[in-house]
């Protein structure tokens, strides 16, 4: 969610260099949550209402959506049982990181922190995003 | 003292036998500590009480409900 805020920002500039050699998956439950503080990203992007509709539909034009069901059940629940003392609402997101096999990118601390604990290093920050860029050049 | 403008960062190099005691030194460091950006305590490369924190942390509260249905199967499963 955190590309879509600012155009010009870091994030967004790591997702266009990252999507020229790697796929991008958004797990459903972010596409609801982009809808639900539509007005609040609109805001925050300091974009034109037209503006904004273009550069989400840049985003998402290169993304694939997961959606709940298509994670099998038995992922669900290992990524439930294993963000549980961290954070419950961050499952699903766990879960399409485990069935896809692919990275879990988010700027979440208590997250990313957790996770590392438990031995799940598949979840990489801006500082990992910058490294994995440099180790693509 | 000499300057070096890396990619990431800027260093300066201040020999200290010489500037030690130097009031000036002393407030460029000042001045310097108040520049620095506080991270937010929940996510990386946000800035403590930004507006992109406060969104971000209303997300994640509303999250609980968007969530709600998937979690309760979850749990009933689980049980």
């Amino acid at each position: 969610m955190s590309i879509l805020i600012k155009k010009s920002g870091k994030t967004f500039k790591q997702f266009q260099s990252l999507s020229l050699k790697h796929s991008f998956y958004i797990h459903y439950a972010t596409i609801e949550e982009i809808l639900k503080h539509h007005k609040k990203l609109l805001k925050a992007s300091k974009l034109s209402e037209n503006e904004f509709e273009i550069f989400e539909s840049e985003v998402l034009n290169r993304v694939t959506i997961i959606q709940y069901n298509e994670i099998p059940t038995k992922i669900q629940d290992l990524s439930f049982l294993l963000v549980a003392d961290i954070d419950e609402d961050d499952s699903a997101f766990v879960a399409a990181s485990i069935y896809l096999s692919a990275i879990l990118w988010s700027g979440d601390k208590p997250l990313y922190s957790g996770l590392h604990a438990k031995g799940f290093t598949n979840i990489f920050d801006a500082t990992d995003i910058d490294k994995l860029l440099e180790e693509n050049k | 003292m000499s300057v070096e403008i890396l990619e990431k960062e800027v260093v300066v190099r201040i020999p200290l036998d010489k500037y030690k005691n130097d009031s000036s030194i002393k407030k460029l460091v000042d001045e310097l500590e108040t520049l620095q950006v506080k991270e937010s305590e929940y996510f990386y490369d946000v800035e403590a009480g930004s507006e992109l924190e406060e969104l971000l942390l209303e997300v994640k509260k509303d999250r609980r409900e968007t969530m709600k249905p998937y979690l309760d199967s979850i749990k009933a499963r689980l049980l």
